[in-house]
């Protein structure tokens, strides 16, 4: 009894615990490794949730021959696609393959887009940019009701529901494994002497392009494949919540709280960083939870997430600005004497 | 022996302050070549308009005659032209041995694409290490190797600095005062190191460089910088002796 209750719980929270870690780390290699602050991460998640909003169920409706307007008969059309997927595991899948792929390429070219444009600026002018971008294409998908159904949002199909009994847990494992790989290219390149190359340009970038290396092209591969995983971050959201609301990808769930993350963890350090993320899901669900019984506090309690997390920046710029893990300093292997015989 | 480098008519302004102000040189292959003046002659600002830190507003730099006036720096240095600087330009959270491993140019590593395969980069990444255990032993900083860079003291850095020279395969290196706050037997060590590299690896060096006491007796050939033009040239017993040199910059001479 207690394990079929808590055993959702833990997955559900491991989910929502595996997709920030995609946002969390990509700004870590952004902001933590090659010291661009993009305080605007959300346009990258945010494209990748339009993708999905805008292509596979267009596609679909079109492949099944539906009469229907999929944005204003939205309703309608997802319950048609539903009982069409469940009787069919080729299109659906095919059709999320080809999401991911055009989420990651509409993502690229934002990031590096966005990236050229604000090539001159560093630091607050960098951050202020990447937000105002960000808004700008929140407000635009806010709108625009082609995209992404405007200001009430849509609803997406099932694309899992070919699996039956199965779905639910296929999905989860689905949207765990892939944060982790990716993760683990993160981590890879972090280890990499390109990884030494990004964090030399946080440090100095003149002097690094004195040494002979075109910083600026380094800099747009970063964030453009970095913005290529974080719409693959906005994919897994919308898949997760089986909706897309533009108004939903804000600053505060998609940019404050992975800042959160990446500071409270270490800026530099992949480790720190998921011990960051986890740290903040397990205060936010806990929040989630508990907040119902907190209704004698003297605020709003829809506020109450809001107001952990300023305290929780202030804290960390107090108390730990380097983070519960710091940056480590890289030993080179062979200059340790166990490793020089080989 | 051919020239290396060649500077035509040099202009760099600052608003109304003409910094570089019409200077022409020329470095022979395998030369060592001393730029002093006072303070604020344009000694910096010259190398920085090579390096392509400046562009120049007029005037014309040749490289192996290949024309690189207002190029990127990165594209300077690929061609074979290392500057160092006055204040170490650094990377300060990484460690020493880092450092050195960023100075070192060519490690395919460093590309996105080779960054994910080990097998790719293992191999220019271990010679990179052994060039590096080299360097930190003929600079005397070995032990400081896992140390990082803002933890050194003011003379481990300009060490430091210094070692982006053995690190590279330029064949024009700049220097920006390498022995300043060093002390006297290291300053000339490194300028012995300098010596060799001209001799052994036929490099060419232009140096600015204030301690007279420990450079002249290493350079072939001394240009004299006053407010951003060349006040006289020559060998260094030649300069030496002309006394506008001690008007401006040594000490004046007793009468």
């Amino acid at each position: 009894m207690v394990l079929e209750t808590l055993l959702p719980l833990a997955i559900e929270t491991l989910t929502f615990f595996a997709i920030y870690l995609i946002c969390s780390s990509s700004l870590n290699l952004q902001q933590g490794y090659t010291g661009i602050s993009n305080l605007g991460l959300f346009f990258s998640i945010s494209s990748g949730a339009y993708v999905i909003a805008a292509l596979p169920t267009r596609l679909a409706v079109w492949l099944y021959g539906i009469d229907m307007d999929f944005v204003y008969q939205n309703a309608l059309v997802v319950s048609l696609l539903n009982e069409r997927f469940a009787q069919d595991a080729f299109t659906p899948t095919f059709l999320l393959i080809i999401t991911f792929f055009a989420a990651m390429a509409v993502g690229s070219i934002l990031g590096y887009v966005f990236t050229y444009l604000s090539l001159r600026l560093t630091e607050t002018y960098l951050a202020v940019f990447f937000l105002c971008v960000a808004e700008a294409i929140k407000i635009f998908g806010e709108n625009f009701i082609p995209l992404a159904g405007g200001p009430n949002g849509i609803l997406l199909p099932n694309f899992f529901i070919w699996l039956g009994s199965y779905s639910w847990i296929v999905q989860s494992t689905f949207f765990i494994i892939i944060p982790f790989i990716i993760f683990a290219v993160y981590e890879k390149i972090a280890g990499s002497p390109f990884g030494r190359l990004l964090k030399a340009i946080r440090e100095n970038e003149l002097a690094l392009q004195c040494l002979g290396r075109n910083t600026i092209s380094v800099k747009l591969k970063v964030m453009t494949f970095t913005s290529a995983f974080l719409a693959i971050a906005g994919v897994l959201v919308s898949l997760r919540m089986r909706s897309v609301v533009a108004g939903t990808f804000d600053r505060v769930d998609y940019s404050f709280w992975p800042w959160l993350m990446v500071m409270l963890g270490g800026a530099g350090n992949n480790l720190g960083c998921l011990l960051g993320t986890f740290v903040c899901i397990i205060i936010r669900r806990i929040v989630y939870w508990l907040k119902f019984y907190l209704l004698f506090l003297p605020v709003d309690i829809m506020w109450l997430e809001y107001i952990l997390l300023g305290l929780a920046f202030m804290l960390v710029m107090i108390y730990k600005p380097e983070g519960i893990l710091p940056e480590k300093v890289h030993q080179i292997r062979p200059l340790n004497r166990s490793d020089q015989k080989g | 022996m051919g020239v290396i480098l060649k500077v035509e008519n040099l202009v760099k302004k600052f608003g109304n302050l003409r910094a570089v102000d019409n200077v022409s040189l020329e470095a022979p292959e395998k030369s060592i070549t001393l730029l002093i003046g006072p303070n604020g002659s344009g000694k910096t600002t010259l190398l920085n308009c090579i390096a392509g830190i400046y562009k120049p507003d007029e005037g014309k730099i040749w490289f192996n005659g290949r024309d690189i006036t207002g190029k990127q720096p990165y594209e300077i240095v690929n061609m074979g032209i290392l500057k160092t600087f006055q204040i170490p330009a650094i990377f300060n959270r990484l460690s020493v041995s880092e450092n050195l491993l960023i100075f070192y140019r060519k490690n395919p590593g460093e590309k996105l694409t080779n960054a994910l395969f080990r097998k790719k980069w293992l191999e220019e990444e271990t010679l990179a290490t052994q060039k590096l255990l080299e360097t930190l032993k003929t600079l005397e900083i070995d032990s400081q190797h896992d140390k990082r860079a803002n933890e050194l003291s003011g003379g481990q850095l300009k060490l430091l600095e210094y070692s982006k020279l053995l690190m590279s395969d330029a064949t024009l290196c700049l220097l920006d005062e390498p022995v300043g706050s060093i002390n006297p037997v290291l300053a000339n060590k490194i300028f012995t190191y300098i010596t060799d590299a001209r001799n052994n690896m036929g490099k060419t060096f232009i140096i600015v460089e204030h301690r007279l006491d420990i450079a002249v007796k290493y350079v072939d050939y001394i240009y004299v910088l006053v407010n951003g033009k060349i006040l006289c040239e020559g060998s260094p017993e030649e300069v030496l002796k002309r006394k506008e040199l001690y008007e401006v910059y040594l000490s004046p001479l007793p009468t």
